[in-house]
């Protein structure tokens, strides 16, 4: 079951209200229970309403990422099936989002599909590249 | 099946390799390697010695092997997990034009500084393969 970190959200929230609120990205490292991904009832109804969220919030899908394999491992090695990443404009938007209803939502599907998975918070300064 | 590199504790997948040389072979195409590195102390990430030098030579053996880092993102924090909880410093994103250029990164002039600087630097890291024939853009506003 997914865990929120509440030591992180505390940070975003001060970062949100600092004046100085930035983008963000945050990295979805994620492996699902055998046979949902990438054409389970499961995974694809989780990803229908999260994109329902995105769209309700100023959240953008950035990148999708099948995961084929791993190449090197120096400690713990977790297989993952998919990375994606999320954008915001702000922490604050990132907060804004998680009052929805869709955001709760969200999260009942992700339980029911997730094996493994983490979420870390990144500076996205250096995509500025892609465009 | 995995091998220790040569004096380091980075473990390559040799089964993996083995897919890559076979992907080479048949039908190749780009691939995105996305490496998740959290740095000893003695790095001094971001802006220490030693990890300026890694970055420095990590460059010039992506260069060789035609390879592009197309991001390197700073890790804030860790938001959710279900699992252990990894720290990480920096989550890296180099794109290949395909995975024969890839491969012959294993000649590459820099290859045995670049993994014995990672020796002195990396505490703890990953690298996933990923398909690189989309690879990221930013969304328009």
């Amino acid at each position: 079951m997914d865990k929120r970190n509440d030591a992180d959200l505390e940070k975003m929230k001060q970062i949100a209200a600092s004046g100085n609120d930035e983008p963000l990205l945050m990295l979805n490292l994620n492996r699902y229970i055998v046979g949902e991904y990438p054409n389970g009832n499961g995974y694809t109804e989780w990803r229908k309403v999260n994109k329902q969220m995105l769209d309700a919030s100023e959240g953008k899908l950035l990148v999708v990422l099948p995961v084929r394999g791993q190449r090197l491992s120096n400690g713990i090695s977790e297989q993952l099936d998919e990375i994606i990443g999320f954008w915001y404009p702000s922490h604050q938007s990132f907060l804004d989002m998680t009052s929805l209803d869709l955001f709760k939502r969200n999260g009942e599907l992700r339980n029911q599909i997730i094996d493994w998975a983490a979420v870390y918070r990144c500076d996205p300064s250096d995509l500025a590249k892609l465009t | 099946m995995s091998v220790l590199t040569n004096n380091m504790s980075d473990i390559i997948n040799i089964s993996d390799r083995a897919i890559m040389e076979e992907i080479a072979k048949t039908d190749d195409h780009p691939v995105l390697m996305i490496n998740q590195n959290l740095y000893t102390a003695k790095a001094e990430f971001p802006d220490g010695e030693f990890y300026k030098e890694w970055r420095a030579i990590n460059q010039k053996m992506i260069e060789y092997g035609d390879g592009e880092i197309i991001w390197s993102m700073p890790v804030q924090g860790q938001i959710l997990y279900n699992g252990k909880c990894q720290a990480l410093s920096e989550i890296l994103a180099y794109w290949y034009p395909s995975h024969q250029a890839f491969l012959s990164m294993k000649d590459a002039p820099y290859r045995e500084e670049n993994f014995a600087i990672r020796k002195e630097i990396i505490e703890y890291a990953i690298v996933h393969r990923c398909d690189g024939r989309n690879p990221p853009t930013l969304p328009k506003r």
